[in-house]
């Protein structure tokens, strides 16, 4: 039995011991904004925020979530209202494919939780076990830019 | 769903053993497909391997169970029996007259062969030549979402969501492998996480199409980053010998290219991709004499294809590799010996073809020479900092002689809406955004007003491929007349048009080329050298960009610093090398995409020239800034150590172990 919170919801399940955790949020709980892009933590797409730390859900088991607070992309708009960093990712042009953009937007989210004025490159560093291949990253980076400036 | 794959690089397959398999386990091989062939321009891939495997990692069954998982392991139970061949590892190698075969007819696909002017003579004339061996190497597309479909049955009606650049080429590729009827083939494109080139043709379509199909039940599947990298198409490396002939004054005299490119196990869009390779070997300039050879030669590799910039940004290498060592011996500087022979409207490319449409060539190197970045240069007194430039030109639609039009319909909804139906994919590059403000604009209607509805090959006309930098160019202009027949019958609440892409008025009489149009580039990059690991640190990059008129300037700028974060990578360490036929770098581990860390601030700056013939004075602009960053780059390394790098990706110890000067890399 698997108890931990979820997007703030308290979740109790009946889980297989072998499960990752990118298949408990992806098959078992229908979080799939959670992406799957390599299997083995190289390239971030799977990043969920574990007790406020971006970690790759693709190289964890879900039974290591337990007592846990997880938060996925579902979880970061509130009342419908996306946040600060999604709309400032959507002014700023920093979707393209949208593949790596989940994790992306949970990579920053912890480091703006943590540091809420970071340098250029703190950005960089924070962002760089999240691969992107459409963008270059200059319009990601100029998003958590704008938002860390904000505030 | 599983995929089982060859695990050698060439061979016969001598027997298929299914016998560990469980009977709620199914498994399909070609003699369940209808017709075990790929459609496309050349028809030489199967489906599934059947008789003899030509690649390490191509496909030989499928496997079909309750859930991935057990498909996979089962997948791992399937017995293939080889006879092993001996492999053909390289272009040349292939060409040898004792090379074994991949094909009975030889492993020489194609070949182009075009002479312009008399270039023995023009060599004589010629104060400075320079001429070297370069190579390229294969690069894979990294797109981040692996390869998927998902495909189901209603009645005789197969339906599949497909991860794709052309939901009509897979209806066909579909329709035709399970001898189905077309109409009965109803395909959409899913959110695609790129493609790049990579999903403009078969990856996983047939697959689960055929599962659905033979066992009437759902079937998914999704492909793992391995198989990607092992199984998917890449972009053609190259070998080539490039010599340029160059005046005191800087004039680019003549210019001669023998190239060898890789296209791996199968065809796939290769011949087209040497087309555009030759097309844009000598670059945006004028050259008057001119002789091109190219070759496309099989290899027992993954089949190259289709990858953004086509061809280009392979030639370009070695083009601007030389141009920047002349501009340096005959001390003109890098900007102005390109201003100087830079094509102009009217002017006759390298092919011979007419420059028929706007060029901003020199507008945008005049751009980059006012930029700070570049000015920097001539301030900048740190040994270790290098500036470095290039220039170049990428095509826009399909060639001459293709068919290249799309059609569209506007239906006007009761409230007032409008629904705009487009048979084209976005494949995350935002045509979507900038075709929807086409028809905003048009319609005169604000944006929540437009309903775009596309790829789907029931509800949408068949538009061709999101490919060749043509989806905004080619839809734009069938939006815009779609709008004209419209309001030339507002009543009817319905406008309907087909728009061709426009030809060349050359004629070069070879399918594919030359094109009409082209987009220009000018970039300049400024990096420090690390004395301790060799490794160049990009520091900035400024670009210039002449795409016509631009739409939306976030998804230009966009475009831009993607395509050339992309080349930073095919500079700095990408390489699907292969040894023994088996490929080095099967994971992001050990296959390196540049972090964030890596990709210096890129900024864009666009020219903007009104292209008459385009959607409100656009063109293209997904590829070329593919085209040029690494000669840009290897030319700032080469101001900083003497040394001339004729190879990609970059070796760094070699760089920092050059000793002599002009030493090779």
């Amino acid at each position: 039995m698997l108890s931990c919170k979820i997007n703030g919801e308290e979740i109790h399940s009946e889980i297989p011991s072998d499960m990752r955790l990118i298949d408990f949020l992806r098959e078992e709980m229908n979080l799939t904004g959670v992406k799957e892009g390599c299997s083995e933590g190289e390239c971030g797409a799977c990043t969920v925020l574990f007790n406020g730390d971006p970690v790759n859900s693709c190289i964890m088991l879900a039974i290591q979530a337990e007592g846990a607070e997880i938060t996925t992309i579902e979880g970061i708009a509130k009342d419908g209202k996306l946040s600060d960093l999604q709309q400032a990712f959507i002014d700023h042009g920093a979707v393209q494919c949208g593949f790596c953009t989940p994790g992306m937007i949970l990579a920053a989210q912890a480091l703006l939780d943590k540091n809420p004025h970071p340098a250029e490159a703190e950005i960089r560093h924070a962002i760089s076990g999240n691969l992107c291949r459409c963008t270059g990253y200059q319009a990601i980076v100029d998003a958590i830019l704008a938002v860390s400036q904000r505030k | 769903m599983a995929i089982v794959r060859s695990t050698e690089p060439h061979a016969f397959i001598t027997g298929l053993d299914f016998s560990e398999l469980p009977s709620d386990i199914l498994y399909f091989t070609a003699k369940d497909l209808e017709e075990n062939i790929i459609e496309d321009a050349i028809e030489d891939q199967p489906v599934l391997a059947y008789d003899k495997v030509r690649f390490y990692g191509e496909p030989i069954a499928i496997v079909a169970a309750d859930s991935h998982q057990k498909a996979v392991s089962f997948s791992q139970k399937v017995k293939v029996k080889y006879q092993k061949l001996p492999i053909v590892e390289t272009p040349k190698q292939a060409l040898e007259p004792d090379a074994p075969l991949l094909f009975e007819k030889g492993n020489l696909l194609s070949e182009f062969h075009h002479e312009k002017g008399n270039v023995t003579e023009s060599f004589e004339d010629c104060d400075l030549i320079l001429e070297e061996d370069f190579h390229l190497p294969i690069q894979d597309h990294a797109y981040m979402e692996p390869d998927a479909a998902f495909a189901w049955m209603e009645g005789d009606v197969l339906s599949i969501y497909t991860s794709t650049q052309n939901v009509f080429h897979d209806q066909r590729m579909i329709a035709r492998a399970l001898g189905i009827p077309l109409h009965n083939v109803h395909v959409m494109a899913a959110t695609v996480g790129g493609g790049f080139g990579g999903k403009d043709g078969h990856t996983v379509q047939i697959f689960a199409a055929l599962v659905a199909y033979r066992t009437g039940r759902p079937a998914k599947i999704v492909i793992s980053r391995r198989e990607v990298f092992i199984g998917t198409y890449k972009r053609h490396a190259v070998d080539l010998h490039l010599k340029m002939g160059f005046q005191k004054d800087g004039t680019f005299r003549a210019l001669s290219s023998t190239a060898y490119l890789d296209t791996g196990a199968y065809a796939g869009l290769g011949p087209a991709v040497m087309g555009l390779f030759s097309e844009h070997l000598g670059g945006p300039y004028v050259i008057s004499n001119v002789k091109i050879d190219s070759y496309l030669v099989y290899t027992d590799k993954a089949p190259a294809h289709a990858m953004r910039g086509f061809g280009a940004p392979q030639g370009a290498f070695a083009t601007e590799s030389l141009i920047n060592r002349a501009a340096n011996i005959l001390q003109i500087d890098p900007i102005e010996i390109r201003m100087k022979n830079a094509l102009t409207q009217g002017a006759l490319g390298t092919l011979g073809q007419k420059m028929e449409h706007v060029v901003g060539l020199r507008e945008a190197l005049e751009v980059v020479r006012d930029s700070d970045l570049w000015k920097e240069k001539n301030t900048n007194q740190d040994p270790s900092i290098g500036f470095g430039i290039a220039a170049g030109y990428l095509s826009c639609g399909l060639g001459k002689g293709v068919p290249d039009s799309a059609k569209v319909e506007i239906d006007r909804e009761p409230n007032g809406d409008f629904t705009v139906r487009v048979g084209l994919v976005d494949i995350g590059q935002g045509n979507a955004t900038a075709l929807a403000a086409i028809a905003g604009e048009a319609l005169k209607v604000p944006l929540e007003k437009i309903h775009l509805i596309m790829a789907d090959t029931t509800q949408t006309f068949d538009c061709g491929s999101t490919a060749g930098s043509r989806s905004v160019f080619i839809a734009g202009n069938a939006i815009l007349a779609a709008v004209r027949d419209y309001f030339s019958h507002p009543e009817t609440g319905r406008g309907f048009a087909e728009t061709e892409f426009p030809q060349s008025k050359t004629d070069l009489n070879v399918i594919g080329f030359p094109h009409a149009m082209y987009t220009f580039i000018a970039q300049a990059v400024k990096l420090k050298l690390d004395p301790i690991s060799g490794q160049p640190q990009l520091a900035g990059i400024f670009a210039a960009t002449e795409a016509g008129k631009v739409i939306n300037r976030l998804s230009m700028d966009g475009q831009i610093q993607g395509g050339i974060a992309m080349s930073i990578g095919y500079t700095l360490g990408e390489n699907m090398n292969y040894r023994n036929g088996i490929p080095d770098n099967q994971r992001f581990t050990v296959y390196i995409l540049p972090t964030a860390e890596d990709i210096p601030p890129i900024q864009n700056v666009s020219v903007e020239l009104y292209e008459a013939t385009g959607p409100y004075g656009a063109k293209g602009a997904a590829e070329v800034a593919t085209v040029v960053i690494a000669p840009a780059i290897t030319s700032a390394i080469e101001s900083i150590r003497d040394l001339k790098i004729n190879r990609l990706p970059l070796d760094f110890e070699q760089i920092l172990d050059a000793k002599e000067k002009g030493s090779v890399c």
